[in-house]
Parts: structure tokens; sequence; C-alpha cells
């Protein structure tokens, strides 16, 4: 019902998109605001008019090459840069400015009129495509159509410049332009009636710590501007016109998310050492090596996990050694002395573009066969990554990770590999550290029953939970019927991880997680009571989680990780967890990045 | 090369091998090299024939992996422009290097 001054109270469920909540006035995007009639020009007037249109065009052609320049720079954001630099292409394009340049003319109608005109015919054709990617550019069209357009009837340039400061943006979608306009203008939140959590915006609000919801279908509709709203992006709610008590309930919340917040930053400089004073290590999980400032910065202990896949992705050929040299060498050096962990190749042979197949052995051969029984292959192009590595080797401290291991006898072919290649190395005179770590994954059910076996081929062993997951429940991650299987909680998996952490203490090798399911602050008692020494994680969930072994006893997490051993299913064990944690860690439940 | 042959279409047909068909980035790159050559050229896929100096119009051919197109060419420098169009069509990729000596 609406209040004395009309104004009505609206919830709105969208997807959370960024982290955090917002409380502020909305400004609304529309796209729609731009009206004009259609005008006759005498026909003495339409070469001014001409002159009109063809002036707006230079104009528009300006403001996005100006905004190309400023907002990203030659290097900047490539994605964005490449488009912009598209849409400059398209506002010259002879489809649009010669056909409406020929209307102004023919009809003798104003240069919006015709613009407009000309835009429907273009729009007509993509919206007969087919494929709903290519029909997608429409979006662009009728982007650049509206630059013009918005020259023409005397408005700013773009929607975005009408965004306030502090403000929440309100928008049917935005687009790249749009967000990109909104970097510098402290905005508190987004919320959008289109979007999903991999979109633009969503990638963008993430990267500024914006908050956002995206998704909610009415919220353009609903709103009228100048209200106030909240923006859950935890939740993925968005209140228009919040009652008090809603917005009182909200600001507590934002508050302790901010006390919690700066708390953990605290964290950075200290060390992962439980009450009783044993120290784990938490590492990180990465792809690439820009992201080694997010390692320190987040105060890890190293990198537990670098993945090498994006080297042999996209491109025609193998990366060679010299290439791979260089991406290492530079990882280590800027981690030194810190421990980094590097992931042989870890792709299936279908992964791999028609021409790359073609190089190792053609694609029938690999067929089915996946990291390291793919490498054990086709060794070539195994040798040629671990010559990298080991010559990389001497730059910082290096621990290889072999992955998809299911037998002992693949870890005896990579020492003899590792030998060979050790033995080509000296004899080039190429230097390398001769003590590198040599660590198993352990991802399948199989493996996790001989790690006691695999121990006495490594220094370390790490547990891979996304595909020990799928392979102990049988269970693809992406099948909506079965997601009750896929819970990291379950008794078979809580007793697969310590089968594997026995294995380590006995043999005296130490045992990393670094699945999803190590980064999760509710589990991280769990798993320092079955034995895990390394927690290797995103480095965004470093400091939460290191929060909790902080404020934890090893011996406790023991005793606690015995009783859930006696829990019947995942059910009981998550309600356990739950209990003691929101007992403990309460604030670890709200406005805490763990999704 | 004597005006006759400068008149001369050459016509060459090529499977698109880029991952996600004739999209933007592959179309403004095409549309940057055929530009900056002496050539008049087109490309045709099933549902339109596009002049290679439009973006608009090849972004119009929604041309998805492995669809076969057809390239025109005329003009002292149709050689190289449909070495480089058939190239970088077939290539996986739209920042594929192309050998364009």
């Amino acid at each position: 019902m609406p209040d004395r001054l009309g104004r009505v109270r609206a919830a709105l469920q969208g997807i959370a998109a960024s982290h955090g909540i917002a409380i502020g006035r909305v400004v609304v995007l529309r796209r729609a605001e731009l009206s004009y009639d259609r005008v006759e020009i005498p026909f003495d007037r339409t070469e001014d008019e001409v002159a009109r249109f063809l002036a707006a065009v230079e104009t528009a052609g300006q403001q996005l090459a100006q905004l190309r320049e400023r907002v990203f720079g030659q290097d900047g954001d490539a994605e964005h840069y490449h488009i912009l630099e598209a849409y400059e292409l398209m506002l010259r394009d002879e489809n649009l400015t010669a056909s409406t340049a020929h209307r102004i003319r023919e009809e003798q109608i104003n240069a919006e009129w015709a613009l407009e005109v000309t835009l429907d015919d273009i729009r007509g054709i993509f919206q007969r495509l087919e494929d709903e990617v290519f029909r997608e550019r429409l979006s662009d069209v009728d982007f650049v159509g509206e630059r013009i357009l918005r020259n023409l009837v005397g408005r700013s340039a773009f929607a975005a410049d009408d965004v306030l400061p502090h403000h929440i943006v309100v928008a049917h979608a935005l687009s790249p332009v749009d967000t990109a306009q909104m970097l510098h203008r402290n905005i508190l939140g987004l919320a959008t009636d289109e979007g999903s959590r991999t979109s633009h915006t969503a990638i963008v609000a993430r990267a500024l710590q914006i908050p956002a919801v995206v998704a909610l279908r009415h919220v353009v509709e609903k709103a009228r501007g100048g209200e106030l709203a909240i923006v859950d992006g935890e939740e993925g709610i968005c209140i228009l016109n919040p009652t008090q008590a809603e917005i009182e309930l909200y600001r507590g919340r934002q508050e302790r998310a901010v006390i919690y917040t700066e708390k953990l930053r605290q964290n950075v400089e200290l060390p992962a050492t439980t009450t009783d004073d044993v120290t784990i290590r938490l590492s990180t999980n990465i792809d690439f090596r820009e992201e080694a400032e997010a390692v320190t910065a987040n105060g890890a202990d190293g990198v537990g996990l670098f993945r090498t896949e994006f080297l042999y992705l996209g491109r025609n050929d193998l990366p060679r050694e010299e290439e791979q040299l260089r991406c290492y060498r530079e990882l280590l050096q800027r981690l030194h002395p810190l421990p980094v962990t590097i992931r042989t190749l870890d792709l299936g042979g279908d992964k791999f573009s028609s021409v790359q197949a073609e190089l190792i052995g053609g694609v029938g051969e690999l067929a089915g066969l996946r990291a390291i029984r793919l490498c054990l292959r086709r060794p070539e192009v195994f040798r040629v990554q671990l010559r990298a590595l080991l010559r990389a080797s001497v730059h910082g401290r290096l621990r290889i990770l072999v992955p998809f291991v299911t037998c002992v006898s693949e870890l005896v072919r990579v020492h003899e590999v590792l030998d060979e290649v050790k033995a080509e190395l000296r004899s080039e005179g190429h230097p390398f550290d001769p003590d590198v770590e040599l660590g198993a994954m352990v991802e399948t059910p199989a493996a996790a029953q001989i790690a006691d076996l695999l121990a006495n081929y490594v220094s370390f062993l790490s547990i891979g939970t996304n595909d020990l997951i799928q392979y102990t429940f049988a269970v693809a991650r992406d099948n909506p019927n079965l997601t009750y299987l896929y819970h990291p909680l379950h008794p078979a998996l809580l007793r697969l991880v310590r089968t594997v952490a026995t294995a380590g203490v006995a043999a005296g090798v130490e045992v990393a997680m670094c699945g999803e399911m190590a980064g999760e602050p509710l589990f991280a008692r769990v798993l320092l009571g079955l034995g895990l020494t390394e927690l290797s994680m995103v480095p965004s969930a470093v400091p939460a989680v290191k929060e909790v072994v902080r404020r934890s006893a090893l011996s406790d997490c023991e005793a606690f990780a015995n009783e859930l051993m006696h829990l019947p299913s995942y059910i009981e064990v998550e309600r356990e967890v739950l209990t003691v944690m929101k007992a403990d860690f309460p604030e670890l439940l709200e406005g805490l990045p763990n999704s | 090369m004597g005006g006759g042959v400068r008149d001369e279409w050459f016509v060459q047909e090529v499977t698109v091998g880029q991952k996600v068909g004739t999209h933007l980035r592959v179309v403004k790159r095409i549309l940057e090299r055929v530009s900056s050559l002496d050539v008049e050229m087109s490309i045709s896929s099933e549902r339109h024939r596009a002049d290679a100096r439009s973006l608009l119009d090849l972004m119009q051919l929604a041309a998805a992996t492995g669809d076969r197109v057809r390239l025109e060419a005329r003009g002292a420098q149709a050689d190289e422009a449909l070495a480089f169009v058939a190239a970088l069509l077939a290539a996986p990729s739209w920042d594929a290097e192309i050998d364009d000596a």
C-alpha cells in the first residue's frame, strides 16, 4: 500500500552478483527517455539537416574515442577496448550514415526520424538471425544509434552521465560503456533487470567491490528515482522504499560486515597458527601470474595450486619451453621465498584445438585421456613442461604437482621422465634445483584408497575436492536433480579425506586440500581436525579462514572431527558444523565472502 | 599487372574454424585489414552477402563454426586480402597469428 507520499514498498528477488549491502537513494538509468517526432524539412533545408546529422555522428565518434582513451588507455581492459573500437567503426558505417543521409534528402524529414527508420531496418535484419549470440549484437546497434540520437536532441551523450555519486544505480541492463563511465562515480550499489552472475555488470561490480543484484526483472518498472533502496548482494534482494525496521536491520548488518572485514584485514600479517601453537599453511589457487600480488595482499603462505592450462588453450600450437619458462620464472620470482606449487597440464584430449591434436598425434589417439594419463602417453609434450619447470626452479621455491594420479606406476614413470629431463639439463649446462618437491593430486576414490602407497613416491599430496566429490558420488556437478549428493560434508567424503590425511602422517608427507571446500571458513575446523596441514583457496578467502584457524585449538578440532565421524548423514554433519560455527563465529554467517 | 587482370574476381571458399563463429572481434579484424588494402571484397554466408568494409554488414553474416563462406575479391591486393581473410576465418580464435607475408 502506498504511504502518504505515494511511495510503495517493493521487495524483488534477483541473483546476488557482487557481495555487500548498499543502502541509499536510487537513480534510474532509462534508455527510452529520448523522444522526438517526425518533422518535415523544407526542401531547401535538407542539406542543413544532413550536415546536422553528420555533425552528430562526428561528435559521437569523438566522445567514444575520448572515452576509450580516458577510461582504458592504450593497454587497458582489452575486451572493453575492442568493443569501443567496434562501436566507432559502426558509427562510420555507410549502412548507417549514407542511408540516413539519403533518407533525409529523399523523404525530407528530420535527422532523428530518418536515423530511427534506418536503425529499424538494421534491427529487423538482426532480429531475423537464428543464432542468439548474433541476435544479441542488436544491443550494440541500439547503443551506437542512441549515441547519435543523444547528440541530435542535445542530451548529454551517455546515460551514465546522469548518474549521481553515492547513489544506487537501477537500470534495465548496463552496457560496457555505462559501467566504464560509472567507474569513478562512487556508486553505492547496482540493481538491474537483466544479467547473470557471469554477466558483464556482475564482473565489473565484483572487481570494484560494489554490491550488486541482477536479474530482478521489474526493478526499472517499479523504481521512480530518488527513493531509498537496499541492495543486498548476499541474498540477491533489492528493496525499494524499505520500512524503517528493514533499514535498521540492514544498517546493522552493514556495520557488522564492515567491522568484520576490517578485523580480518589485521590478520594479513599474522601467521595461521592455532591457539595450541600448530601452524597451518594457507595457500592460494591461482591461474595467472598477475594474481601474485593478491597472494601476498591477503596474507597467504604461498601458492597451493597454479593451473597451467591457460598456456595451452586458445591457440594452434603448443607453448614452447622458453614461453613456459618465462611464465613460471616470473611467478616464482614475484613470490620468493614463498612456496609455489605448479600443477602440470590437466587437460583432456578433447580440449586441444584440432591443429594441436594433430601436432601431438591425432584426436582419436587422445580420446578419453586426461592430465597425467595424456602426458605419459605423449611424453614429448610433458618433457617440455618439466624442462621449463626445472629451469625455473632456481628462481624461487617450486613444488611440482601431478594431477589425476590413480596408480603408483604413473608416479614411477613421472620420476623416470623427470630423471631423464634432469640429465638432459645437466648435460646442456642449465642450472636447476635438484631437490624440487614432487606431489600428487588425489582426485579419485582410487587415489584416496592407495594414498599410503602413493605417499612413498612424493613429498606431498593434495586433495582436489571438486573431482573427488564427482567421482566418489558418480554425479556431475551441474545435474540439478542430484544436488543432494553434492555435499562436501557427506560422511563418505570425510572418511576419504581422513584416509588420505592419515596416510600422509604415517609416511611423513604433507597433505593439502585445494578444492573449493578448502576455502570455506565454516569447514576449516573440520578439515584441520581430519589432519590436513595445508588449505589452498582463492586469495580473497584466506583472511576469513585464517581467522577461524587462529581462534581454534587443533586438539578441539580433532575431537570435533571424531564426533562428526559417527553421524549418519551429511544432514546431521552440516547441522552440527553450523551450530558450532554459529556459536563461535556468529559473524561468519553474514557479511563474509564465502560463496 | 594489366587492367584486365585487375578487374577479375577471385573466389575462394572457406570453412569457418572460429570457435564462436563470425563474432564481433573477428569481423572487426577483417574490416580493419581489408580497409588498408587496395581491394573490393565481399563475404557471403548462407544468410547474407556482406561488403567487407562494413561492420554492420559483416555482423549479419552470422556464420557458425563449420559453416562454409564464400569470399570474392578483386583489385591489386586481392590475393593478399583473400589469404588473410581465409586464414583468419579458418583459425580457432580471433587473435590467431596470421602470416601476412
